[in-house]
């Protein structure tokens, strides 16, 4: 199944570190994570980079990229240091 | 008036016990800055070539720079340069703390160190009345403990146990921070030179006051209002970076076998803060404060920067940040380098597990390796192995193509696999294996910004870019952090899964000619705070393109010394396994170094094989 991790305070909303999934694309995906969010949060949530096994989804298929049972996918946010 | 460096600095000969105090030649400051600049002149000119790194005659120097007790935002930086017993280069190891500003107020702009004293010294630079001490009742201590001994109102850089045995990565900490890499501490160690403290009252002169006085403020209001360095690096530090270089898929992992983990999540920053953090810290006169300090077992420590959690956690399998945070507090007390010990031991433990080592290393096994860095720094069984770095332990049990170094210096927690510019300036970074020569990874994976991460467009012109201004900046000496404000605010606000900023990404992909261009043209303006700062401090106008040709100038000044030296354009090189193991199915498949280097030897005014010309020589008005 493929795996999400969540940026750090989405993980904090959701109560989880990895969501697992039965989704087939990065749309189902987030659509299944979202179900039951305040629709404002969610669209603030996911305001950050979705990577499938370390790529960009845009440099793929954007959200309708298919997913793999053993894809993971890292939502991420800038960050900084040396 | 002018202002800024005070044009002397101290010649200490350690074999002979004397103590001259020199002036700096006006030319170089002007060509030169100070700091790493004025570092790089004064080791080439002081040393003969080809001079062992623990040869009595090589040199060890201590530099500030013009901003260097101003208190502008940053300017708290002191570098060391010499030649690294890692790797045989030139090596520039900077730190933050209160050293720098201490030895500026002691009434000086450097030290150097030549010779070796018959028996453990330290120096102590109290403005006119400087004095080499006996130090024999502090060797053999930990860096705490020799901070802790000597008098408190000083400002110090001390080695430990590791610098004292010559280990090739041995660090030099002041209070809680690091020169960590190139293994300075050893060259220092093998002076019998225990440390260097400073004190005084004296002012930096300021040529233009009341220009400068604004510029500060204002810099400092918008440093602290920028969302790098206002926001995420005082909330996180620099651990922010390892839920993003996990999704990048580029935190190493198994000596990097792997660019992620599940469980790197436990070692997150934001698990640092909302569990271990006791309180914020930061260098004199930075208004960031990205150091942390953390409470473990009921006791105060200082809080892992993401290098270490990244080569010390997750590069060893460890994904417990306490046991990080006591195995690099271990190397800072020992006065080792937690970079070059995480991917020394990494290699070693995949040497181990192929049956080409025999060892007790085994993968997230924290108290094998405690003992290991305890055997490291004493040079003491498979430490003593370790001690000489990934590259010379690869020449004695095999593995080379998964020896993780450049040049002999091992790198760091980014996997350039998925930040291929990053590789690049791995590959021809005058110190080796270096990420902060140019922070490319900060344009293409862990920033605001992302240029497309896995090609090499524009790559070599990020590069050049990106590492003329660090070495400016860094003779300055100011930290390179404050040029992550550089990238504008309203970026963080932009969806990246947008429009808008998508279509800003792809032009920057394609950017690489007008930025070639824009490093050929000499444009009088001044646009960010370095150059104003510079200018309003020294009284000299300083524009933005005079900036990048000193960072130009100081670039090719260590090419030439590293050449001079005996190293070969050829050691421009990854290791193989960056180069052609795929870390995923994305097409994240090895750095393509060979699409960028002939492109990026061209913009620096190199010839084909990498040797600068002497008409770029010349135009750099670079002394050989």
């Amino acid at each position: 199944m493929p795996i999400l991790v969540p940026h750090a305070e989405l993980a904090a909303s959701l109560g989880a570190e990895t969501f697992l999934s039965h989704a087939r694309t990065v749309a189902e995906l987030l659509e299944e994570v979202g179900q039951g969010m305040d629709p404002e949060t969610w669209k603030k949530s996911i305001q950050c980079t979705l990577l499938l096994n370390g790529r960009n989804i845009h440099y793929l298929n954007g959200f309708s990229t298919t997913l793999d049972p053993d894809d993971v996918i890292w939502m991420v946010v800038p960050s900084g240091g040396g | 008036m002018q202002g800024g460096n005070l044009g002397r600095y101290l010649d200490v000969d350690l074999s002979a016990g004397t103590i001259e105090v020199k002036r700096t030649d006006p030319q170089d400051e002007e060509l030169y800055v100070g700091g790493r600049g004025m570092g790089a002149r004064m080791l080439y000119d002081n040393t003969p070539a080809g001079l062992d790194p623990f040869d009595e005659r090589m040199v060890l120097i201590f530099s500030v720079g013009p901003l260097t007790g101003t208190n502008a935002p940053q300017s708290n930086r002191f570098i060391v340069t010499t030649k690294s017993p890692l790797t045989g280069c030139i090596a520039d190891s900077h730190c933050g703390g209160n050293f720098a500003t201490k030895l500026r107020k002691a009434g000086y702009d450097a030290v150097l160190f030549r010779g070796r004293s018959a028996h453990p010294v330290y120096l102590e630079i109290d403005e006119d009345n400087i004095t080499l001490k006996d130090a024999k009742h502090l060797w053999g201590k930990t860096t705490g403990d020799t901070q802790a001994a000597l008098p408190a109102q000083f400002g110090k850089a001390v080695i430990g146990p590791a610098g004292e045995n010559r280990v090739r990565y041995a660090c030099i900490v002041s209070q809680h921070r690091v020169a960590g890499r190139c293994g300075t501490g050893a060259v220092m160690g093998s002076k019998n030179l225990k440390a260097v403290i400073a004190n005084g009252k004296k002012k930096t002169p300021i040529a233009q006051p009341e220009a400068y006085k604004a510029l500060q403020r204002n810099l400092s209001a918008f440093l602290k209002q920028h969302p790098m360095t206002g926001g995420i690096l005082p909330d996180l530090g620099t651990a922010s970076l390892v839920m993003t270089c996990a999704g990048r898929n580029i935190i190493p992992t198994r000596n990097f076998q792997a660019g992620q983990d599940l469980r790197s999540t436990k070692l997150a920053g934001e698990k640092m803060r909302d569990e271990l953090l006791e309180k914020r810290g930061g260098c004199l006169a930075c208004p960031i404060r990205c150091g942390r300090h953390v409470k473990i077992k009921g006791r105060s420590a200082k809080g892992p920067e993401y290098e270490t959690i990244g080569m010390l956690g997750n590069n060893l399998g460890i994904f417990d940040l306490e046991a990080v945070v006591e195995l690099g507090e271990l190397c800072d007390e020992l006065g080792l380098d937690t970079i070059s010990m995480g991917t020394t031991l990494g290699f070693a433990t995949e040497l181990t597990e192929r049956d080409m080592l025999s060892s007790d290393l085994a993968w997230g096994d924290v108290p094998a390796y405690r003992k290991a860095i305890e055997d490291t720094a004493a040079k003491r069984g498979l430490g003593a192995d370790l001690s000489d770095g990934s590259k010379r332990m690869s020449e004695k049990y095999g593995g080379e193509d998964f020896a993780i170094h450049v040049k002999g210096l091992e790198l760091p927690a980014y996997d350039p696999r998925g930040c291929v510019g990053q590789g690049l300036e791995y590959a021809v970074n005058n110190r080796g294996g270096c990420h902060i020569r140019g922070s490319t990874m900060y344009l293409e994976a862990t920033g605001p910004a992302s240029v497309d991460p896995f090609s090499p467009r524009s790559k070599p012109e990020l590069v050049v870019f990106q590492q003329n201004t660090n070495a400016s900046v860094s003779s300055l000496s100011m930290c390179y952090f404050s040029t992550y404000a550089v990238i504008p605010a309203a970026l963080f606000k932009l969806d990246p899964n947008g429009l808008t900023y998508r279509a800003i990404m792809t032009a920057l992909s394609f950017s690489g000619p007008a930025l070639g261009l824009m490093m050929k043209v000499k444009l009088p303006g001044q646009m960010l705070w370095f150059e104003k700062l510079l200018s309003t401090v020294t009284g000299r106008t300083v524009s933005m393109s005079d900036l990048a040709e000193i960072g130009a100038r100081i670039y090719t000044l260590e090419r030439l010394y590293n050449l001079r030296e005996g190293m070969r354009p050829a050691d421009d090189k990854l290791p193989k396994r960056l180069l052609s193991e795929p870390l995923s199915r994305q097409g994240q498949t090895g750095v393509p170094l060979d699409a960028m280097l002939p492109k990026y030897y061209k913009l620096r005014g190199w010839d084909e094989t990498g040797v600068p010309t002497d008409a770029t020589v010349r135009k750099l008005q670079i002394r050989r």
